[in-house]
């Protein structure tokens, strides 16, 4: 949520703010002070990025509402254009405010819930051993 | 026909932010800073015996601004001037650079910029030489002694390829065949080593990656601990190429940039007459990565 509000576009670094995705619908919890990209990986969702410095573009997402502080990035991958027409690097912007990100083929966005799936079995066969040493 | 290209002397560098990614090349990949003068940082390896290899300078974006060889000797700076007239190479002398002599520069087919030169400042390198110690205390970071090659993009990487080959007279030491026969990439040696130089195919003036010497499996392993450590993005490895032998690790400086450590020590040394190792693309995979046998999502489509 947005946590102190960001509707005079300055950071609020203590913020939680919600990304969510369309046409999925899929949220993502993301603090103030990480990218887009951090909170989808630590989220355990998956998207094609490549060398998260902001020198590829491989990352690139369309924003579709909110707004986000771009970070350093390559003019030759994200222009001034670009950003008018809601592109962002997902690898170094941080959110302002909640956002809506219309995903692309090309963001390959899935989930994988590879890491519930662990988690469950691993509280099962902790639950199983004996408690003494 | 002699080697005229002793190595792969300089790469120049973009930065996003000069500060930030000189921390990153000194601490973290642990070159040596020789100089900063102005926009732009001169770096090298501890090992190398000139004024620097690397140039780190602050852009609008990342990617490589040039590369240069560094010729054997002074005249075949004069010899390659003539092969660039007589292939009608439009090219530039350039009198001067940093700590550095004359120079040839002309943009390759690739859309490199591209210098040849043979002075620069020799200022040794971190050892002294009389009775030296084989390698130096307190280095930081990955520590490479040197840099080794670079791996560029070409959109039509044949006509890069035959302009390496017939202008400059590097050999192809490995290439990798498309089912027609036709080469869509090359690895290019003058120095007697698998490569100087690789082209494969992209945009023009494309920057894959610059790779930079880990002498054992130990500082390998070494560095991917290090580049942890330090939460740079590691791209692949540690791991081996089928190509050339080598082992390797590839990640990116903080501008986007890719950078290797490559440990030529499992690669083989070329004689004059060694003849070109043939990879077909049905087998790319373990050509480029040996073990995994596969290639990973971003190794084709990720450069700057």
């Amino acid at each position: 949520m947005a946590d102190g509000g960001s509707t005079d576009g300055r950071r609020c670094t203590t913020g939680l703010y919600t990304i969510t995705f369309h046409p999925l619908g899929d949220t993502v919890v993301c603090r103030a002070d990480e990218t887009v990209l951090s909170a989808i990986l630590r989220s355990g969702a998956k998207v094609v990025f490549g060398c998260r410095g902001g020198g590829c573009g491989t990352c690139k997402m369309r924003l579709t509402s909110g707004h986000v502080e771009y970070g350093r990035c390559s003019a030759a991958v994200l222009s001034q254009d670009d950003k008018r027409k809601g592109s962002f690097l997902s690898c170094q912007a941080r959110p302002l405010s909640d956002l809506t990100v219309g995903l692309t083929a090309t963001n390959r966005y899935r989930r994988l819930d590879v890491c519930s799936i662990w988690t469950a079995e691993r509280a099962t066969t902790f639950s199983d051993f004996p408690h003494e040493l | 026909m002699p080697y005229r290209i002793s190595r792969l002397g300089t790469v120049e560098i973009r930065s996003l932010d000069l500060d930030r990614d000189l921390d990153y090349y000194v601490n973290v990949l642990g070159l040596q800073l020789t100089a900063r003068e102005g926009r732009t940082a001169y770096l090298k390896g501890w090992d190398e015996r000139h004024a620097y290899s690397v140039m780190l300078t602050q852009a609008d974006r990342a990617g490589m601004v040039r590369l240069a060889f560094r010729t054997v000797d002074q005249e075949d700076l004069d010899y390659y001037e003539d092969r660039l007239r007589r292939f009608s190479v439009k090219y530039d002398v350039i009198p001067e650079d940093y700590r550095r002599g004359r120079a040839l520069r002309f943009t390759a087919p690739s859309g490199h910029v591209v210098e040849l030169y043979n002075e620069m400042d020799y200022t040794g390198n971190v050892l002294p030489t009389v009775n030296p110690a084989p390698w130096p205390e307190g280095l930081k970071g990955i520590a490479p002694p040197r840099l080794d090659h670079t791996l560029v993009t070409a959109p039509d990487p044949p006509k890069a390829i035959q302009f390496f080959q017939e202008v400059l007279e590097f050999r192809v030491s490995e290439m990798l065949v498309n089912p027609e026969g036709v080469p869509v990439a090359a690895w290019l040696w003058q120095r007697p080593s698998p490569h100087d130089i690789a082209i494969v195919p992209g945009r023009a003036g494309g920057f894959h990656h610059a790779a930079f010497v880990v002498d054992s499996a130990d500082a390998l392993f070494r560095a991917a601990d290090i580049l942890t450590m330090h939460k740079a993005r590691i791209d692949y490895g540690p791991g081996r190429h089928g190509i050339t032998r080598g082992t390797t690790i590839y990640f990116f400086d903080p501008s986007g940039n890719r950078l290797e450590a490559f440990g030529g020590y499992t690669a083989y040394q070329m004689d004059p007459d060694c003849r070109a190792i043939k990879w077909t693309t049905d087998e790319m995979g373990p050509a480029v990565f040996y073990y995994s046998q596969e290639l990973n999502e971003t190794f084709l489509s990720v450069y700057t």
